[in-house]
């Protein structure tokens, strides 16, 4: 067989929902990297879309995310971690400060994604933005 | 390995006088392998007349059938399959796993009244049912290649490997869902890895470029993202699988030089299945 890695097929459709929708959308595979977001974590972000430089799980500290009381989250506490290290759902809002300085205020919902034989093969995270300050 | 169709209609049989020269029988392929082990693909309405062939051939003692998903169309002819009757053939039977069922669950579902007059349970031969494993299993001197594809349904593409010969099954089959598949990185293209470089390809070709908007994620290809495919994974041999059964057989020879037309000069032209097609891979 080729020595193309090939991704499992639940990541390959969660992506494309990713590139149809007008959502901003992060992929993890299962290792905690990240696969794929599409373009709207730009507006998230505050950021050209080739100038975000995420690629693991242990980046999003560098958002500086913390609660809507301003309470620093540690990295455990992000729905996306949750997601990918327990293999469990989880939502919150949160409040972040994009590559531009700009803070916002996120609702964020992370789900596990299990391939048709029941293994993890990732994460998806989805993200609304609320509101921001600069 | 020598492979010979005995079906190739997707959706529903569609014997009649308009699907004559490419038949109207349901997905079954015979691979026979070098060393003389018999590898099913699939238990359509063609596996009755497979099944035939095989008994007068002389007895069969072991047959590997492996079923790439479990849509009606490729597993409504197993209760007409000979050696399910023969109590003395070891018939094993592969499928995609389920979470929830087992394999042998959900094919009793169909071979159960009152779907059907006999229990699974009650036929004389005992099959042995497999969950495919996720990565290859070897047969004989064969290796059988497995990966999940995107079709409606847990369904699986196979590719057999022997002697540096490769075929590679993908009956029913989506990658072009939501995506210009020429725009796609191919780790991120549904049954890349298991159809790249094959000697052989039976893909899905089941809506003309017309008909394909109106059955977007049925978890069928267009001519076109068959071609697509084709080229993209760099297949020696394509052959135009699963076909509608709408499609008349002068249809289908239009759809086969649209397929000419965009593959260009890449390899050998593509063509249509039909019931009785050989290839011999050597």
């Amino acid at each position: 067989m080729s020595a193309v890695r090939q991704r499992n097929v639940a990541l390959i459709l969660a992506r494309e929902l990713a590139v149809n929708v007008a959502t901003p959308m992060w992929i993890w595979d299962e290792r905690g990297d990240l696969v794929y977001y599409n373009e709207h974590v730009q507006e998230i972000l505050g950021a050209p879309h080739h100038e975000i430089g995420i690629g693991r799980l242990e980046e999003l500290p560098q958002f500086e995310p913390e609660d809507l009381d301003g309470n620093p989250l540690p990295l455990t506490e992000l729905p996306s971690a949750i997601a990918v290290k327990e293999h469990l759902p989880a939502h919150r809002e949160i409040r972040i400060t994009g590559l531009d300085g700009v803070r916002r205020t996120l609702a964020v919902t992370a789900y596990p994604l299990f391939g048709r034989s029941g293994e993890f093969c990732g994460a998806v995270s989805v993200f609304w933005q609320l509101g921001e300050q600069t | 390995m020598r492979i010979r169709i005995w079906g190739c209609r997707g959706s529903l049989a569609s014997p009649g006088p308009s699907t004559v020269r490419y038949g109207g029988n349901t997905s079954s392929v015979e691979v026979r392998l070098d060393n003389g082990e018999l590898i099913i693909l699939d238990a359509g309405t063609g596996i009755r007349e497979l099944g035939n062939h095989i008994a007068a051939g002389g007895p069969v003692k072991k047959i590997n059938l492996f079923l790439s998903h479990l849509h009606l169309d490729h597993v409504e002819g197993i209760g007409f399959f000979s050696a399910l009757w023969d109590p003395d053939v070891e018939l094993h039977v592969w499928g995609p796993p389920s979470p929830l069922r087992s394999l042998q669950d959900r094919i009793a579902t169909l071979m159960s009244p009152p779907l059907f007059p006999v229990h699974l349970a009650d036929v004389p031969c005992r099959p042995i049912y497999h969950d495919v494993p996720e990565e290859e299993l070897v047969i004989g001197s064969a290796r059988v290649l497995v990966q999940p594809v995107t079709h409606r349904g847990s369904t699986v593409a196979y590719r057999i490997e022997e002697n540096g010969r490769s075929f590679a099954y993908i009956p029913d089959h989506e990658p072009g869902l939501g995506r210009d598949l020429e725009k796609v990185e191919p780790e991120w293209v549904s049954g890349f890895s298991i159809a790249h470089g094959a000697d052989m390809l039976f893909h899905d070709s089941q809506y003309t470029e017309d008909e394909y908007p109106n059955h977007r994620a049925w978890g069928h290809s267009s001519i076109a993202d068959t071609v697509s495919f084709g080229l993209m994974t760099k297949v020696r041999n394509l052959v135009l699988f699963h076909h509608d059964p709408a499609h008349t057989d002068e249809e289908l020879e239009i759809h086969l030089e649209r397929a000419k037309e965009l593959w260009g000069s890449a390899n050998d032209a593509p063509e249509l299945a039909h019931e009785g097609m050989e290839i011999e891979l050597k």
